[in-house]
């Protein structure tokens, strides 16, 4: 049995002040270190919510997230900052660069925001990271500058460039056609395999899903499934 | 740093804005360095026209009309007693009246030209002729000399005391002008030699001197006062309560201008900034969910509030010393001289161009302390 990196403690989120929604009944999930997880449902289920519960970037209305063994309710700002930039990497659905910065800037900003010294090792990273997600080429290219693809991989590669130990991601490719959607995931195994990321995907591609080691369905805040293959 | 750059980064990503701002700083503080330029530059014309040509501080006795003893000693200690006293000069006077068809009433002077020349600098402003050289020599002003219809090298009877008839014949060496028209009309300069041998004396009416920093007669005649309490010391400032209040008034309406100018500048800069966070809000959430600290975050608007403060600051004082100069080229006297010489004051210059940047770094502190507060998740879920 693997490691457990990620753990959530019936995790319930309810949303308006009035008129309650409760829109995450109850969750509770262990995702082990090296593993390759899809989260699906409808629009609407909860999975959104529940990936940024799990980032730390929101907070749920009862339960609590243990990352690495750590519970993340009782860590202060200053840790949730340190710990979202060390051991959590974040790819949103919509690409989210920094549009007055160039994609290699773009990829080294979760290095500057912590360090002002950019060590020859990490700058090398950064371009083999350009590399691997294949936007060598356009660099130097501002972020607002670039085709949605490019910005995609640029938001990959910077989830990846301090060595995170997980990758939440929300519908990564879902602006993407299907030809590039392929290649973004054949690039996330590749990096889940060589550097050992754990991956926490949400999709509504069955297709995409189907080729993860597990797959959990959301259904109006509950979990419909959960299968590992 | 990251801080900092990023800063700049989004400053120099909307160039427009961020002209605008530096601009409005920049006029400002060019107004804020013209107006207190101007200011003072009228301020100090004023201070020099009334006192810069008179004793500051002036010793006599008690007793009106005494003479003091004309002790080398004396003179000595005085020179020595403050370095902030430039001059100290020695001066016997009597009122005297010029013997013709009409009796002018005068003053006899005798001063001692290298002594007093630092504060009338009679040699500078003589018209026609020379200083007093020999005995019986006497020089006089434009005025007088108009009214009397004298010429130099003329002979005047000047009567120096009624009632003993004491009178001598003098000479006039030359004409001066003290830029003042009652000395020019009253006053009648000769040696001190001469004017104590005329006055038949060996006494002095006073010690007459001036200071480095005109505001500083007050301290030095309080501990010149202590130091001799059997004199008389007097200072310019309690004579000139008026000309004080004036200069008060001007100074206060001068600050008032320049607070004003600073506190629509804050505001500005303060509303842009907001607006900028809200314009970056997007920016700041992908910053925070990547692990940035709030401290680090604020920092990014201070460090805006710090470039535009800067940068407006350095132009406002480049723009500022533009119009003073322009001002000096066009507001100008038939004869080409200045209106007014504007006193241009570089610790104020520089006064002016930090206050402008740290208001610029306060302005921003509201901003910063907004985007501290943003939370990350409402920027991820209405991008
Ligand atoms: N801020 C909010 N206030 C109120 N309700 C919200 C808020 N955010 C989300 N919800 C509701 O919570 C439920 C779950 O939303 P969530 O975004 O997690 O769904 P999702 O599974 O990610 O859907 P999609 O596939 O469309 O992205 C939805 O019914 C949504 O309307
Ligand atoms: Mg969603």
């Amino acid at each position: 049995m693997a490691k457990t990196i990620l753990e959530l403690n019936n995790i319930e989120k309810v949303y308006g002040e009035k008129v309650k929604t409760k829109v995450l009944h109850g969750i509770n999930l262990m995702f082990s270190e090296h593993s390759f997880n899809a989260i699906i449902g409808q629009s609407g289920s909860g999975k959104s919510t529940l990936l940024n519960i799990m980032g730390t970037l929101d907070n749920p209305s009862n339960g609590y997230v243990e990352i690495d063994g750590t519970r993340t309710d009782r860590m202060n700002k200053k840790a949730l900052a340190k710990l979202r930039n060390s051991t959590i990497g974040f790819i949103f659905q919509y690409h989210y660069l920094l549009p007055e910065f160039t994609a290699r800037e773009n990829i080294l900003m979760p290095h500057r925001i912590t360090q002002d010294k950019v060590p020859k090792a990490v700058s090398d990273y950064a371009d083999e990271l350009m590399e691997v997600v294949g936007i060598a080429d356009v660099k130097n290219n501002l972020a607002g500058e670039m085709s949605g693809g490019q910005q995609q991989r640029t938001a990959i590669a910077r989830a990846l460039l301090n060595k995170p130990r997980v990758i939440l991601a929300d519908e990564p490719t879902g602006s993407l056609d299907s030809e590039t959607t392929d290649r973004v995931y054949e690039l996330l195994k590749k990096i889940n395999k060589t550097y050992g990321t754990t991956f926490i995907v949400i999709t509504h591609d069955r297709r995409v899903a189907e080729k993860t080691d597990r797959i959990i369905q959301l259904e109006d805040g509950f979990i419909e499934m959960d299968v590992t293959t | 740093m990251i801080s900092l750059k990023i800063a700049a980064r989004f400053l120099f990503s909307s160039k427009t804005q961020t002209a605008l701002i530096t601009i409005g700083i920049a006029i400002g503080v060019s107004v804020q360095v013209f107006i207190g330029s101007l200011i003072q530059g009228l301020q100090n014309d004023l201070i020099d026209t009334t006192i810069g040509n008179r004793s500051q501080i002036t010793i006599q006795s008690t007793q009106e009309g005494e003479l003091l003893e004309d002790d080398p000693q004396r003179l000595d200690a005085l020179q020595n007693y403050d370095s902030r006293i430039t001059v100290v000069s020695r001066v016997v006077e009597s009122p005297a009246n010029i013997i013709g068809d009409t009796n002018a009433q005068v003053l006899l002077r005798g001063l001692n030209f290298e002594e007093s020349d630092p504060i009338y600098n009679v040699d500078n402003n003589i018209t026609e002729g020379r200083l007093p050289e020999s005995d019986q020599e006497i020089v006089l002003g434009t005025t007088l000399m108009e009214k009397r219809n004298l010429s130099v090298g003329d002979s005047v009877n000047i009567l120096v005391d009624p009632e003993e008839g004491l009178s001598a014949a003098m000479t006039i060496s030359g004409v001066f002008d003290l830029g003042s028209a009652s000395i020019n009309d009253t006053w009648i300069l000769t040696s001190l030699e001469n004017a104590k041998a005329l006055l038949d004396v060996n006494g002095l009416s006073a010690y007459e001197m001036q200071v480095d920093d005109v505001f500083d007669s007050a301290a030095i005649q309080e501990s010149l006062q202590n130091t001799y309490p059997e004199l008389k010391v007097s200072e310019w400032q309690a004579q000139n309560q008026d000309l004080l209040s004036g200069l008060e008034g001007q100074s206060i309406s001068s600050t008032m201008i320049q607070v004003f100018v600073m506190v629509s500048v804050v505001l500005g800069i303060s509303s842009v900034l907001a607006i900028t966070v809200l314009q970056k809000s997007r920016q700041l959430g992908i910053l925070k969910a990547m692990g940035i600290t709030d401290g680090k975050a604020s920092l990014i608007f201070l460090s805006e509030g710090l470039i535009l403060g800067v940068m407006g600051a350095v132009l406002g004082v480049l723009f500022g010393l533009f119009l003073a100069f322009m001002f000096t080229q066009f507001a100008v006297n038939p004869d080409g001289t200045p209106v007014v010489a504007l006193y241009i004051n570089p610790p104020f210059i520089a006064l002016s161009a930090v206050i402008a940047a740290s208001a610029s770094v306060l302005a921003a502190l509201i901003p910063a302390r907004k985007s501290a507060k943003l939370s990350v998740i409402e920027v991820i879920r209405n991008g």
